[in-house]
């Protein structure tokens, strides 16, 4: 006899996958819906391992998610989980903390939302008692430890916290219900099942202290496999968990290594290998991949000037690879050592070096600042974020175009108009 | 760097070929001219020489006769001053090897290369026809700019300018502000329309509460309606029923009324079945049938009394039926017996004519005459044989006398005789194979088609020595120069002539040179306005003697003359002081022209010495050799050493023809003579076996006469030997029909016997033929049916007559018994009464039966309706007891009253029970008090308006659902579809898009930008260097046409503009397509020296770059290079000879390699 549940959070419902791959119209259409078919497929997971609830720890929609399709696609979900008799836990983070459509929906009996206040509640299933202590986040900020709120484990129960933190957080970002570990482990819980940073992390101790992480990676940064966990609590109260695959799309760079290539053909083929690996070792449906040439070649400057012509013939292996989808190339090659050290002859790496040096010149950045602001005006809100946040950031945006700038050039006259 | 030697060992088209440079030469150019007609391998070598340097190409195209495995170049490269052998090979490692064919490292080149790639190397130092197109291409895309043309030129590009008018194109293409067609801007209005796409479809969480508010107001109000229409609707249920009863109860209170008028008594008990109107008509009918049955019964009776019956003739009724039958036969026998004896007579007829046909007519016994079947059988199976046995004899005899026949005939053919006779026949055979075997045909064949060849030889070489004429044997007498003497005069004119091939070269550069300086000083006289010495000194002159007379005379107009001459020597003297420099050029310039009128003098004296020499060795030659010459004029030695050669020539391929054609005469009389010989043996055989020969003929048809003779004779024989065979055939033929014969024959004598036997014992045994014993036995069998039939005939006539004797007898014996009176004429009409009577008695008989049954059945019937009428009278008695009447009719009207009064009863029952079931109570008491307490009026406006307020609210009703669904509609509208979701998808995939685009322009843009910076930095860099040698070798390029180039400075840079001869400038885009080559030319040497200038300087290949160029220009590009090869080598490849004729002459110290 044993309870078991799964443990997700982070699904962000319906909130869209960023990448230049989603331009192939048939990746859109298969994984448009991403965050649905991994949600759908956790229910799935549910309702064949036949567990005895569903716990989510915040963050299952985003803020600014106001469709009422959201919100009747998850009812469907949870009646599903209600006619197979299985119960919902569930907190909100700091993204759904404040979501209106959640208010709209009517949930059946089975699903119990933890409010702003700390509540516990007890099911009994699979000849064990189980406690599930919830708080919710009250407003999208959570500047100190939620912990202490949280009542003691209960007597002769199994007891899961459900929260919803940053734990020690990270630099640069806001912290959300900061809380240690240890604090965690020593709290007396036996299983702690945390959401909010979107990377899988297990922390054992003295409890179990999951972060089951993202079930659907949205962008390059949530690159890898996604998941969600299984739960499994034995009569003796050990607990057991599983990992278990819910990513459709799975995102991950891809490096090349393109030194001494000397055929185009030949780079294409390295580009085909590496795809074929990635497919192969990839366990989500579909592929996405971020490819990156590295290394010393003759064909670096032809590589630099037919990036589109590259991209184009990756797309077309992908699609011969199948269920791979490539988003978009970087690029860091360059010539053969000999070619570029100093005292070269050739007067186009003399230009290049002028440029190089025009590049760090101030009155050329105030130049090339002016003309990237100006730009940035012109576009929609949305679109503007490129340039980094603040000043040094965008210093930093103004280094990697200022030298991409000058090597299109240099690579245009040192490959010619054209091929 | 310098290219000393290239080995192509293995490579393209080329084996083991090598193209040696040589050393540097001490002083003067390094100018290589490699000269190779079209598909010598110019390009390949060049392509070689690159493969050296930088490796085999990965994808080479020089594989097609070497494969890449075997591939090789090598080449001596001096580096550093030094020398070093290198061997290339194809791989992508260790490909480079060193003398001892050790690999070394590609810095053992690439260290002399100043790091330059292949492709820089190709660009910055080859030069072809479309680098140069491009590069004037370039210098109208720079628009003059200079940084651009330095820069252009220097790494020998054509597309900088056009590089980067692309690379801002393509900026703009993404994005300019306020465009509508840019790939931004279309990025942008995709988003708004996702946004309005969105828009179109969603539903907001806040218009969900609305619509969910408005669904739950309308459910509430419409459940209120229904409830309140529930009771207005009971109510009037209510009202309804009331008003229905109302008449139901009148008419209960009716009906009670009826009944109070009828008695009170009871009704009888009713134990009588069937109604009283029955009885009284049964009561009517049972008196009719009493009477009718005494009537009928009266009747039969007496009808029994009057019946009576014969009894006589019914005790013989069976002997007078017998009769009938009787009588049949008697009448039909009576019919019949006149033809049964008329076909008796006829058969015996018959018996008598077959006894005829048998010759026994007198037989009194004709079944005597009858054959056993036994032997009748036999007789027939032997006559069915007899038809095969007599064709079987006929056809035997037949074929007998046939085959006599053909072996006759073929008797007659053996006995022809037509063969010749064998010796001779032999004699033939062999002549004719000993004409076969002879080759003499071929051979005048051959020997005469000699003969012709060596004729027209003959006639041939004696043509090459026209003039001269004459036969073989003069010929062969004629005086020749000997080979050593030709030989010795071949050198001599070899040497004059290079002699003076030189000298005239010597001639024209001198010639050259005079012009050119002559045209230099007219060109120095012309650009500056000074007399030179002869002039001035005119001038001096002229103003001394001006002086001298102005001395002696005084006077003022020796005054004014002195003054002007005075004047004009001054203004001599200070413009010659100004031009000092020109001066002295001129003077140097003139100098020089004498010197150069000098050599021209001496070199046509030298060349006039070598045109006596030769005319000396003439004179000798012609003397040696005037009979072969003629009168033959040569122009010049070595021609006429020529002309002697090929006479000599002449005059033995002549000496040679004649002798063939002698040798070809001789074997043509040999093959004449074999064949006459033939011919005579061949006419004597032809004879011996009498065939006449007409001498006439030529051997040829005495062959084919023989041979058709011979094979005839082979004929004739084969065709003997085929008779010889037929006659043997024929005898064994014969032979075998004459068996068949008689075996035929012995058959039909044992048919004759058997027949014999099988009638052996018959009255047929003796003197009956074969062929008509088939006739007697068909005749047999008809007679034996004959006496059959007549037999049977017999017995029936007899039986007939018996027939008739028996009825008389019969009828007479019945008669007297019933007592008839026979008379013997008319038995049959006896038997008709007597059958009549019978008859009569039968019918009366049974007449008498059946009334007799009759008055039985009346009897029965009649006790049957007396027990009816008693019944009936006891239960018409026992109704008229129970309602105490006395008749019947008085008992119908009592049972109707008490029937309606019980109906009434009933009705009024129901009707109560009616009231109160409506108004569901208990008892019509109850419910009678109810409706008497309503009031009629009130409740009928009761009704009306309850009717009105149903109607308003199902009006209401209406409306609420109608606002529910709406709003349920809506709701359940929104679905969980991900149509939202996958909007957003792709919103968020332009904003990428948006974002890569506007990174994208900003890197393109600044691109561009840095660029501009980067090249006005290089035009700072390199102008000093360049602009000089660039200036002044396009003044050399352009002859003077343009004195040189300078800059100018613009808004935003500097152009470069050129220095025309007269002062004006044009800015460089302006320059025609021929100056601007030569502009870029220009710039491309001072590239070249810009290079060289800090580095080792390394070959310079230029590939056919002067397809279209005139002479002049060629030389002027020509003079370039040389410039060129004085700072570095320089390799020009060709197909033109005229080019390096060209290059000889204005760079005097080029090398030519053949690529042969």
């Amino acid at each position: 006899m044993s309870f078991r549940f799964v443990h997700t959070a982070d699904i962000h419902l319906d909130s869209p996958l960023r990448s230049l791959a989603m331009r192939n119209s048939d990746l859109a259409e298969l994984v448009g819906d991403a965050s649905r078919q991994a949600f759908v497929s956790i229910v799935d997971l549910c309702l064949a391992e036949r567990v005895d609830a569903l716990v989510i720890a915040g963050d299952l929609y985003d803020g600014d998610q106001t469709s009422m399709k959201t919100a009747r696609f998850l009812a469907t979900q949870m009646m599903r989980l209600h006619q197979a008799g299985i119960r919902v836990f569930k907190i909100r983070g700091n993204h759904d903390a404040l979501s209106r459509i959640s208010k709209q929906l009517v949930f059946p009996d089975t699903v119990t939302i933890f409010g702003g206040r700390p509540q516990s509640v007890l099911q009994t299933a699979g000849g064990l008692d189980v406690a599930f202590h919830g708080l919710s986040f009250a407003s999208p900020k959570a500047p100190d430890s939620l912990l202490p709120k949280y009542s003691n484990p209960r007597e002769g129960a199994v007891n899961v916290g459900i929260m919803h933190t940053s734990l020690a957080g990270s630099p640069g970002h806001d912290d959300y219900a900061p809380c240690a570990v240890a604090d965690l482990h020593a709290h007396g819980f036996d299983y702690w099942a945390l959401g909010h940073i979107h990377v899988r992390q297990v922390h054992p101790g003295a409890s179990t202290v999951v972060m089951p992480g993202i079930p659907q990676g949205r962008d390059i940064n949530e690159a890898g496999e996604k998941s969600v966990t299984l739960v499994t609590i034995r009569d003796d109260r050990s607990v057991e968990i599983e990992e278990r695959l819910t990513s459709i799309a799975q995102f991950e760079r891809v490096t090349v290594d393109v030194t001494d290539a000397v055929e185009w053909s030949d780079v294409v083929g390295r580009v085909r290998a590496a795809l074929e690996n990635v497919r192969a070792s990839v366990r989500s449906r579909h592929a996405v991949v971020r490819l990156r040439l590295n290394g010393a070649s003759p064909l670096s400057w032809a590589l630099i000037r037919d990036r589109d012509l590259l991209l184009a013939e990756a797309e077309q292996v992908a699609e011969q690879v199948g269920e791979i989808w490539v988003e978009k190339f970087e690029l860091n090659v360059s010539p053969p050592a000999a070619e570029t050290s100093d005292g070269v002859a050739d007067p186009i790496f003399e230009l290049a070096g002028s440029m190089r040096a025009d590049a760090s010149s101030d009155a050329f950045r105030a130049e090339a600042r002016a003309l990237v602001q100006k730009m940035i005006a012109d576009l929609p809100p949305d679109g503007r974020g490129f340039a980094g946040k603040d000043e040094a950031e965008l210093e930093l945006f103004l280094d990697r175009v200022l030298a991409n700038g000058s090597d299109l050039v240099t690579a245009r006259l040192k490959a010619g108009g054209s091929q | 760097m310098r290219l000393r030697r290239l080995d192509l060992i293995r490579y393209g088209k080329f084996t083991d070929r090598t193209i040696d440079f040589g050393p540097k030469p001490e002083s003067g150019p390094d100018l290589h001219i490699v000269f190779g007609l079209n598909e010598a391998g110019k390009s390949t070598a060049l392509a070689g020489y690159l493969d050296l340097l930088f490796g085999i190409e990965e994808r080479s195209r020089y594989n097609f006769l070497h494969e890449y495995s075997a591939m090789r170049i090598g080449g001596v490269l001096e580096l550093g001053g030094a020398e070093h052998t290198f061997t290339r090979t194809k791989q992508r490692i260790n490909s480079l090897l060193n003398e001892t064919g050790q690999p070394v490292s590609e810095m053992a080149i690439s260290a002399h290369l100043a790091g330059l790639s292949r492709d820089a190397y190709e660009t910055m130092f080859s030069l072809d026809d479309e680098t140069l197109e491009a590069g004037g291409k370039s210098i109208l895309e720079s628009r003059g700019d200079l940084g651009k043309l330095l820069f252009t030129a220097s790494a020998g590009l054509g597309h900088a300018s056009d590089t980067l008018s692309v690379l801002e194109a393509e900026a703009d293409r993404l994005y300019r502000k306020q465009a509508q067609g840019t790939d931004l801007a279309l990025l942008k209005k995709r988003l708004a329309e996702l946004k309005a796409k969105r828009e179109g479809i969603d539903t907001l969480a806040s218009t969900f509460e609305t619509l969910e508010a408005e669904r739950l107001d309308a459910t509430e109000k419409y459940n209120r309606s229904i409830a309140e229409r529930s009771v207005l609707s009971a109510r009037l249920d209510t009202i309804a029923k009331y008003l229905r009863v109302m008449p139901v109860v009148a008419d209960i209170r009716r009906k009670q009324a009826q009944l109070a008028e009828l008695p009170e008594i009871a009704s009888p008990p009713r134990t009588w079945t069937g109604s009283v109107a029955d009885m009284i008509e049964a009561d009517a009918s049972l008196r009719t049938r009493l009477s009718a049955s005494e009537d009928e019964l009266a009747r039969v009776t007496t009808k029994i009394a009057s019946v009576d019956v014969d009894a006589v003739i019914l005790t013989i009724s069976e002997r007078v039926r017998g009769l009938a039958d009787r009588k049949v036969r008697h009448v039909s026998a009576g019919l019949d017996l006149p033809s049964r004896r008329t076909e008796l007579q006829i058969l015996d007829n018959a018996v008598a004519t077959c006894l005829a046909a048998l010759g026994k007519s007198s037989e009194p016994n004709p079944a005597k005459l009858l054959l056993p079947a036994a032997t009748i059988g036999a007789v027939r199976t032997t006559l069915e044989q007899r038809s095969g046995v007599v064709a079987g004899v006929r056809v035997a005899r037949e074929e007998a006398a046939a085959a006599a026949d053909a072996l006759q005939a073929a008797r007659e053919r053996v006995g022809e005789e037509r063969a010749v006779p064998e010796p001779a026949r032999a004699r033939l055979v062999s002549a004719l194979s000993a004409a076969r075997a002879s080759g003499h045909v071929s051979e005048t064949k051959a020997a005469r088609e000699a003969a012709d060849a060596a004729a027209i030889r003959w006639q041939a070489a004696i043509a090459r020595l026209h003039p001269w004429s004459g036969d073989a044997q003069a010929l062969a007498s004629i005086a020749v120069p000997n080979p050593g003497q030709i030989g010795a005069w071949k050198v001599l004119a070899a040497e004059l002539g290079k002699g003076r091939g030189v000298l005239a070269e010597r001639l024209a550069e001198h010639q050259g040179n005079h012009d050119l300086l002559a045209a230099r000083l007219n060109a120095l006289r012309a650009s500056v306005d000074v007399s030179d010495d002869d002039v001035a000194g005119t001038i001096r002159r002229a103003r001394d003697e001006a002086w001298a007379r102005h001395r002696t005379d005084l006077t003022g107009e020796t005054a004014d003359h002195f003054a002007a001459a005075l004047v004009r020597d001054d203004s001599v003297g200070a413009g010659r002081l100004a031009n000092a420099r020109e001066l002295v050029e001129i003077r140097g310039t003139n100098r020089n022209l004498a010197e150069a009128a000098a050599n021209i003098a001496h070199t046509r004296d030298q060349l006039a010495r070598n045109g006596s020499q030769q005319e000396a060795m003439i004179l000798e030659m012609r003397s040696a050799a005037r009979h072969l010459l003629g009168r033959c004029q040569g122009a010049s030695a070595e021609q006429l050493v020529d002309v002697i050669e090929d006479r000599i020539a002449a005059r033995i391929d002549a000496l040679a023809a004649w002798e063939e054609i002698e040798l070809c005469r001789k074997k043509t009389e040999r093959a004449v003579d074999q064949e006459s010989r033939i011919r005579l043996e061949l006419s004597g055989a032809l004879a011996s076996v009498g065939l006449g020969s007409d001498p006439e003929n030529s051997l040829a048809t005495a062959m084919a006469v023989a041979e058709l003779f011979l094979e005839r004779q082979f004929k004739v024989d084969a065709e003997r030997t085929e008779a010889l065979r037929t006659v043997d055939t024929r005898q064994e033929d014969l032979a075998a029909r004459r068996r068949a014969k008689e075996v035929a024959e012995q058959r039909e004598d044992q048919w004759l016997a058997g027949v014999a036997e099988a009638l052996k014992g018959t009255w047929l045994e003796n003197g009956i033929s074969a062929s008509g014993l088939g006739g007697v036995l068909d005749q047999l069998i008809e007679l034996a049916k004959c006496l059959q039939d007549r037999a049977a005939m017999q017995l029936r006539i007899d039986k007939m007559e018996a027939d008739r004797d028996n009825f008389l007898v019969e009828v007479s014996a019945v008669a007297a018994e019933a007592g008839e009176t026979a008379r013997d004429d008319e038995p049959e009409q006896l038997a008709i009464r007597l059958a009549e009577r019978l008859e009569q008695a039968e019918r009366t008989r049974e007449a008498k039966a059946s009334l007799v049954n009759d008055l039985r059945r009346l009897e029965d019937q009649r006790g049957i309706l007396d027990a009816e009428i008693s019944a009936h009278e006891r239960r018409k008695n026992e109704v008229l007891s129970v309602f105490g009447v006395t008749t019947l009719a008085d008992v119908v009207q009592r049972d109707e009253l008490l029937r309606d009064r019980d109906r009434l009863r009933t009705e009024v029952a129901q009707l109560e029970e009616q009231v109160s079931s409506e108004l569901a109570v208990a008892g019509f008491e109850k419910a009678r008090s109810i409706l008497e307490a309503l009031d009629l009026d009130s409740l009928a406006i009761e009704k009306a308006e309850a009717e009105q307020r149903l109607h308003d609210l199902d009006e209401a009703l209406q409306q609420q659902l109608i606002r529910q669904t709406r709003a349920t509609d809506k709701l359940d509208a929104i679905g969980g579809d991900s149509a939202v979701a996958r909007i957003e998808a792709e919103r968020g995939t332009v904003l990428l898009e948006i974002e890569e685009k506007a990174v994208r322009f900003i890197e393109l843009k600044l691109g561009v930008l840095s660029a501009g910076n980067a090249l006005r930095l290089y035009r700072e860099r390199h102008r000093s260097g360049m602009m000089k040698r660039a200036s002044g070798a396009f003044a050399l390029m352009t002859r003077g046409q343009y004195s040189g180039l300078a800059t100018q400075p613009v808004k935003g840079g500097e152009v470069l503009i050129a220095l025309q001869r007269d002062g004006q400038s044009k800015v460089a885009d302006a320059l025609s397509k021929g100056a601007r080559f030569q502009l870029y030319l220009a710039l491309r040497l001072a590239g070249y020296y810009e290079f060289a200038q800090f580095r080792p300087s390394v070959p310079f290949i230029a590939d056919d770059i002067m397809e279209t160029f005139d002479h002049v220009r060629s030389e002027e590009v020509f003079r370039l290079f040389g410039e060129m090869a004085n700072a570095g080598q320089v390799i020009y490849l060709t197909h033109h000879q005229h080019l390096c004729e060209i290059a000889k002459a204005v760079v005097p110290g080029v090398a030519i390699h053949e690529l042969a």
